[in-house]
Order: C-alpha cells, then sequence, then structure tokens
C-alpha cells in the first residue's frame, strides 16, 4: 500500500515536473520569438531601464532574444532540463532586479517582456508577480523529480541501453 | 597459497579502479552533455550577437554643416526667418535648403521613439506634396544606443534627403532644437509658420500642409 502511495506521488511529482518545464519554456519561447528580428525596439527597450553601461545594450539587445528561445527550446523539448533551469532563473532574476529599480524609480517604461518596450506606463505589480512566479517555477523544474518524458530521459535510456 | 590471496585481491582492486573510472569518465560525459553544450549554445549566441552588433556602430554618422542662424535656447518662433543651411547628405554629397518654396524641415534622432514613427509617416506624405520641399536632419545621433541613421533609413526605405549634423549638433543648435522630432512649416519666404515638437500625427500634418501650400 505504502509502495503503492509512494508511487503515485512519484507520478504527480514527474508530472508537475513536465508541466513546469512545459509552462516556462512555452513562455521563454514565445517572450523570445515575440522579439526576434526587432532589434531597434529590443535596444530602446534594455535602454529604457537605464542600468546598462551603452556599449553593452546593443549587443544584449540582438542576443537576448535568441538566448530566451534556446533555452525556452531546451524546456519544452526536456534537452539540458537543469541547466536550463538555473539559466532561466538567472535570468528571470535579472529580469526582476530591472523591473523593481524601474518601478522604484518611477521610470515610465513598457516591461518589454513579450515584445518590444521603451516608453509606457511603468512596470506594473502584475509585470513583477509574474516574473516572481516563473522564478518559482523555475525552482520546481531544477529540484522535482525529473519528468521520463524529455530527451534527456530517452538520452539516457539509450546510453544506458548501451552500457548494459 | 599466500600468492595467489594476493593475486586475487590485487584483481579484485584493479578491477574496483577500473569501474571507479569508468563511473569518474561516464560523470564527466554526462557533466558535459548536460552544461558543457548548453553552455557553449548560449556563449556562442552572446558571441554571434556581439560580433554582428559590433560592426553595427559604423562610425559616428555625423557630416559637415554650414548654417546661417547661431545656437539658440529656443525653438524658432512663428514668422522668424529659418536659418539657410547646407550638409552633408546620409548618401553621400551635399543637402543643403535655402528660401524659395514651401518647406517642411523635420530634425529627428535615430534612437527616438517618436521618431521612428513620424519620421517614415513624414516620408509617405511627401509624394502627396510634391511642391513642399522636404529635408530631415539626423542629429545627436550617438547620443544614446539606438539603430544607425543608414540602417534606419534603409530598413524603412526612406526617400526624403537626410541631412547629417556634426558632433556638436550645430544644426540643431541653429534651429533651437529642444526635444525629438522637432517638425517645421516654412513658407516660401523662409518664414516659421509652424512648428511642432513630438508626437503631431499624420492628420493634423497633412492639414498643416494643406494650409501651408494654400497659402
Amino acid at each position: 500500500m505504502a509502495v503503492a502511495t509512494m508511487r503515485a506521488q512519484g507520478r504527480v511529482l514527474r508530472l508537475l515536473h513536465l508541466a513546469s518545464r512545459l509552462a516556462l519554456g512555452g513562455l521563454l519561447l514565445w517572450a523570445g520569438l515575440a522579439k526576434v528580428g526587432d532589434l531597434q525596439g529590443m535596444t530602446l527597450s534594455i535602454d529604457s531601464y537605464q542600468i546598462l553601461p551603452e556599449w553593452s545594450v546593443r549587443p544584449l539587445a540582438a542576443a537576448l532574444p535568441w538566448i530566451e528561445v534556446a533555452l525556452g527550446a531546451f524546456l519544452v523539448l526536456g534537452l539540458f532540463v537543469r541547466f536550463s533551469a538555473v539559466a532561466s532563473g538567472v535570468l528571470l532574476v535579472g529580469f526582476l532586479i530591472g523591473m523593481a529599480q524601474a518601478k522604484a524609480r518611477g521610470l515610465a517604461i513598457d516591461c518589454g517582456c513579450f515584445g518590444a518596450g521603451g516608453p509606457g506606463e511603468g512596470v506594473s505589480w502584475f509585470d513583477i508577480l509574474r516574473d516572481v512566479a516563473l522564478i518559482g517555477v523555475a525552482g520546481l523544474v531544477l529540484l522535482l523529480p525529473r519528468d521520463p518524458w524529455g530527451l534527456d530521459a530517452r538520452m539516457d535510456r539509450l546510453q544506458h541501453g548501451e552500457e548494459t | 597459497m599466500a600468492e595467489r590471496t594476493m593475486t586475487k585481491k590485487e584483481r579484485r582492486e584493479a578491477a574496483r579502479a577500473a569501474r571507479l573510472e569508468a563511473q569518474k569518465r561516464a560523470r564527466r560525459k554526462r557533466l558535459i552533455r548536460s552544461w558543457g553544450i548548453p553552455l557553449a549554445v548560449i556563449a556562442a549566441i552572446a558571441l554571434v550577437a556581439f560580433i554582428t552588433t559590433m560592426g553595427d556602430d559604423g562610425g559616428p554618422e555625423v557630416g559637415e554643416v554650414e548654417v546661417s542662424g547661431p545656437a539658440r535656447q529656443a525653438a524658432l518662433e512663428t514668422g522668424e526667418p529659418f536659418p539657410e543651411f547646407s550638409a552633408t547628405e546620409l548618401e553621400g554629397g551635399e543637402v543643403s535648403w535655402a528660401p524659395g518654396g514651401p518647406s517642411l524641415i523635420a530634425i529627428w534622432a535615430p534612437w527616438c521613439p517618436i521618431c521612428q514613427e513620424e519620421i517614415p509617416m513624414i516620408d509617405g506624405l511627401a509624394p502627396d506634396f510634391p511642391e513642399v520641399e522636404m529635408v530631415t536632419v539626423a542629429t545627436a545621433v550617438d547620443d544614446r544606443p539606438g539603430p544607425t541613421v543608414s540602417g534606419f533609413a534603409e530598413d524603412e526605405g526612406l526617400s526624403l534627403p537626410i541631412a547629417l549634423d556634426d558632433e556638436a549638433g550645430t544644426l540643431a543648435r541653429a534651429m533651437g532644437i529642444r526635444g525629438f522630432p522637432t517638425v517645421y512649416l516654412v513658407d516660401a519666404e523662409g518664414a516659421v509658420v509652424a512648428a511642432a515638437e513630438g508626437q503631431v500625427g499624420e492628420e493634423a500634418l497633412r492639414e498643416a500642409l494643406d494650409q501651408l501650400t494654400a497659402g
């Protein structure tokens, strides 16, 4: 009976892991794809936060959407999941710092989370809370037992098969 | 007998060491696969972005300018003569303006979000007002990060002549620019008819141009 309960719990946790990585990966993919190709908009968006040195703004504007797309794709496919969870968490903490300081300084900017930002009505509490929630989801992806439906698990099974 | 026991023990230890070594190798392989490969992918993306945007700046896009009026603190007012000017044109060569017909002069910066909407809109209006001489002046290019003048002009397919201000912003200062974009409408005698700073909007500008050409 206890074994059956533990198995059921394990299954629930794995399903939760799957849901978390798909949700986080899907959101990152969406956010990245919405910004890819809009270098001007991204440059304005990052610059409007007024925290990064000028020389870093354009390279970051070019790289960030692709990094989001790559991490999103990794998570959706279940590939390099632990790395992607950590990297997404770092990225989201960076966004949180940017948004919190913009809110504290009262900057009239758009968060630019899912598209080009720039001038706007200011970062909202919803933007900040959503970011905090996503950091939590990244934590779940990192800490929960890995679901067996991702490419990581399949590769491990293949490798294990080869070894035995 | 003692020799045979030692040999067995040694064999067991050798097998154990080999097993540990194989485990270590497998762990290292897993570490490289799980962390090294994705880290390399992210680093490659960052490197490509850095390299591509490094060449994007293309150096300062500034020109040599001449202008007939002095630097001023405030925008030109209605009735004041608009300063004659000449400057390097974006495509090379020179662009100059002097009174001669109704004119629209728009002063903008490529990083300014409102300019990014207004300048293509003004460019699109030009064919509807062929009797109005339209010139845009790009200035303060390197004040903030943003697209280059040429990159923006190419992306938006701008066709109006673009005069490049110098690094000191001599044209902008002579035109009393306080914000971007600033649009001046000038009559055939060279007097300012209207000035607008910031968002104008297509409807309002059309109306103003109709009035300018009717007068």
